[in-house]
């Protein structure tokens, strides 16, 4: 299935972004259709309120928002100690780094992960039907690849960080960067 | 001078010098020095060097050239700061030569400030002129130079200035330069030191 | 070359050029079919472990570059509060950093090194001199051990297996750690991610109180070898805290109190960077405040934005 990765700045600024899409056999390249890659920023960016809402709950919980509605919760800091039913069991309640499924967009979901920087990390995961946009069958995240590859990403952020030439919310150009962003992306979300 | 040369020098220098008693002392010296010296994490170092050059490259427009003077001044004038701290703490010596002078850089300067040794290799036939090899240069870890530095910015270029100072203290009047650096995708980062000349005893130095 | 990868809002080429990364003003680049055939790019940065190698440096050695930044600065600027604000800029560009970096490393299991506890030991007795206040600190420094233990985990063979990768990959891991620290002068080493050592990660602190005693702790003790000397809050307001250090370090050598005094606001940054980026909009500012035998004692003053209190009051104040 394809995803669309971005690396989100303080001020919603996209300093990274990606397109991963899986090779499977002999079948063609199974990415997003060409009016949902068009959409996929404003997709995420619909989210960003929702990750900002879950960056400062002591236990981040996305209940409120995986039944659906999720346009006026804003107000709503309500503090669950229960994960939402979509949650995964897996998802370990003390790490609030990973965020897991926050927001989902007809078939596609949509996951997260904060950096301690407040850097946002988003992803949204397609279906393997070449991502249809009316598609009703959810995609499924495995948490556990899913909650590494970010991890494996914000390693990579720090070491960029940590070049005294790198100014934090700059893109990231390096075609290093991008080549390890890619490699982790075959090697953990290539399912 | 080819690399491999270099390298060739490099071994027999150092297996040559490694057995010399001097040069035995130099490494104790510097070894002690270190012990009882007040440390401070490498990192805070890297990052405020790190600090400093990115600011100047802001300062600079970019302009590599002027940066890298830059540095070097920086570090001259530490130099001749440093140098008086560096004797009075290692209680050397003059050299009596430049062969004892790299000993000195290497086993106590670079040991007793930055904890490394550099290997002293590269020696001119009249032997005055040799280079440093930096294996671990605590300047630069974590850095990437950008695209548009690659070609011109000398990025540990302080530590030519220090010792262009340093030296000049002690009446030796040098040229110190980079040749190559790792950060510029170069195989190893190689420090070159050639005597000019020794000035005249004008201005009396520590203890000698 | 197939034409899905042909992308639309761009007839830019660069896409095929195997070597470029992300530009902002192209926007994602898709995959390439033969991506994974492709020989990995080498880099120093991205090849180097995050993990803390524990090197120092002299003193003197940080304080002659401290003081030659100083003394440019000096040069440049004509106000003391100018100078304040861009020494203060240096050390927020070093304390966002370090908010990253500390977090990640403090969120490496406990035992995934047999190195972990001697950077502490070796610390005590490098500063065997200095008197850390009595009371408050003996809490936080228990609490600064587990962050720190973590946190300064060397290159050594790992004593315990991880949860999140394969076995095979710890199997390579394994390898490649013996490999470093056989030889530490090999520069271009393929070293294996932290993240195969970490089994969970540190929590993201979201109170004022949790993020301050890390600073207190992990990064105090990260930069200067020791805990601060003491955290404490104000009585008079209640968006205000302090940090006290009682023999600064960096500006013991600096002639003049109030010159003396200016010369903090390295540190001031380095605070401010740390708490800004995490989501605590504060101001920080040096004061001197001598006592007994600590001429130099100096007093870190940290204000909170009010929002920041607005925000935990609204969180976290349960009924």
């Amino acid at each position: 299935m394809p995803q669309y990765f971005a690396i989100i700045g303080h001020k919603d600024n996209p300093i990274y972004e990606a397109e991963f899409s899986i090779q499977q056999g002999n079948q063609k390249n199974l990415g997003f259709s060409q009016e949902l890659k068009e959409m996929n920023p404003f997709i995420l960016h619909a989210s960003l309120d929702i990750i900002e809402d879950l960056q400062w709950q002591v236990v981040p919980s996305n209940s409120q928002y995986t039944n659906g509605n999720n346009s006026d919760n804003g107000s709503n800091f309500s503090i669950s100690s229960t994960g939402g039913f979509l949650r995964s069991k897996t998802v370990n309640n003390t790490d609030n780094c990973y965020l897991g499924k926050v927001d989902h967009f007809y078939g596609l979901a949509i996951t997260a992960y904060i950096s301690y920087g407040g850097m946002k990390f988003v992803m949204i995961h397609g279906t393997s039907n070449s991502g249809g946009s009316n598609t009703s069958a959810s995609v499924v995240i495995d948490d556990s690849a899913c909650r590494s590859f970010y991890q494996e990403i914000h390693e990579l952020y720090i070491k960029t960080l940590m070049n005294p030439f790198y100014r934090a919310g700059d893109p990231i150009s390096s075609p290093v960067f991008d080549s390890r962003v890619r490699s982790l992306a075959r090697k953990y979300l290539n399912k | 001078m080819s690399r491999q040369q270099s390298i060739n020098s490099s071994q027999t220098a150092a297996s040559a010098t490694a057995q010399s008693p001097l040069s035995r002392s130099f490494k104790a010296t510097g070894e002690d020095v270190w012990k009882r010296t007040e440390k401070i994490n490498a990192e805070l170092f890297t990052l405020t060097y790190g600090a400093i050059v990115s600011q100047l490259c802001t300062d600079y427009g970019r302009d590599f050239t002027k940066i890298n003077e830059q540095l070097f001044q920086m570090g001259y004038s530490i130099g001749v700061r440093l140098i008086e701290d560096f004797l009075a703490r290692t209680a050397l010596p003059r050299c009596q030569d430049m062969q004892e002078t790299s000993e000195a850089l290497s086993k106590c300067a670079f040991k007793v400030f930055l904890n490394i040794t550099p290997r002293v290799t590269n020696w001119s036939s009249t032997k005055d002129t040799f280079s440093l090899i930096i294996d671990e240069n605590p300047l630069s870890d974590f850095v990437e130079l950008p695209m548009d530095a690659m070609e011109q910015l000398w990025y540990s270029n302080v530590l030519c200035g220090v010792l262009k100072g340093a030296l000049e203290m002690v009446q030796l009047d040098c040229d110190v330069f980079f040749v190559s650096d790792i950060l510029r995708g170069d195989q190893q980062t190689e420090l070159r030191v050639k005597l000019n000349k020794v000035l005249k005893d004008e201005i009396p130095i520590g203890e000698d | 070359m197939s034409q899905d990868i042909i992308y639309t809002s761009t007839s830019d080429e660069s896409f095929k050029n195997r070597s470029t990364g992300y530009e902002y003003t192209v926007g994602p680049k898709p995959s390439l079919p033969d991506e994974c055939n492709r020989s990995p790019l080498t880099s120093k940065l991205y090849s180097e472990s995050l993990n803390t190698k524990r090197h120092e440096v002299s003193l003197s050695a940080m304080t002659f570059l401290f003081q030659e930044m100083i003394s440019s600065l000096h040069k440049e600027c004509k106000t003391v509060t100018e100078f304040e604000t861009k020494l203060s800029n240096y050390g927020e560009s070093i304390g966002s950093r370090l908010l990253e970096l500390l977090n990640f490393r403090s969120s490496i299991s406990p035992g995934s090194s047999s190195r972990t506890s001697t950077f502490l030991t070796s610390s005590t007795s490098v500063l065997s001199s200095q008197t850390s206040a009595p009371g408050t600190n003996a809490n936080y420094t228990n609490n600064t051990n587990n962050n720190n233990g973590g946190g300064s985990t060397g290159n050594g063979t790992r004593s315990r297996s991880n949860t999140g990768a394969s076995s095979k990959d710890y199997a390579s891991s394994i390898k490649t750690s013996n490999r470093d620290s056989s030889d530490r002068h090999h520069h271009h080493h393929q070293v294996e991610s932290l993240t195969s050592q970490i089994s969970k990660m540190r929590r993201r602190d979201l109170k004022i109180l949790d993020i301050l005693q890390f600073i207190h702790g992990t990064l105090w003790s990260y930069l200067f070898n020791h805990v601060s000397d003491d955290l404490v809050k104000s009585s008079e307001r209640n968006n205000e805290y302090m940090i006290i250090d009682n023999q600064p370090p960096l500006t013991q050598f600096i002639s003049g109190p109030n010159n003396r005094i200016s010369c903090d606001y390295f540190i001031c940054g380095i605070i401010k960077g740390f708490l800004t980026n995490a989501g605590f909009r504060c101001k920080v500012t040096a004061h001197e405040m001598p006592q007994g035998q600590f001429e130099n004692r100096t007093v870190y003053l940290i204000q909170f934005d009010n929002q920041v209190l607005e925000r935990e009051a609204i969180r976290f104040d349960q009924p």
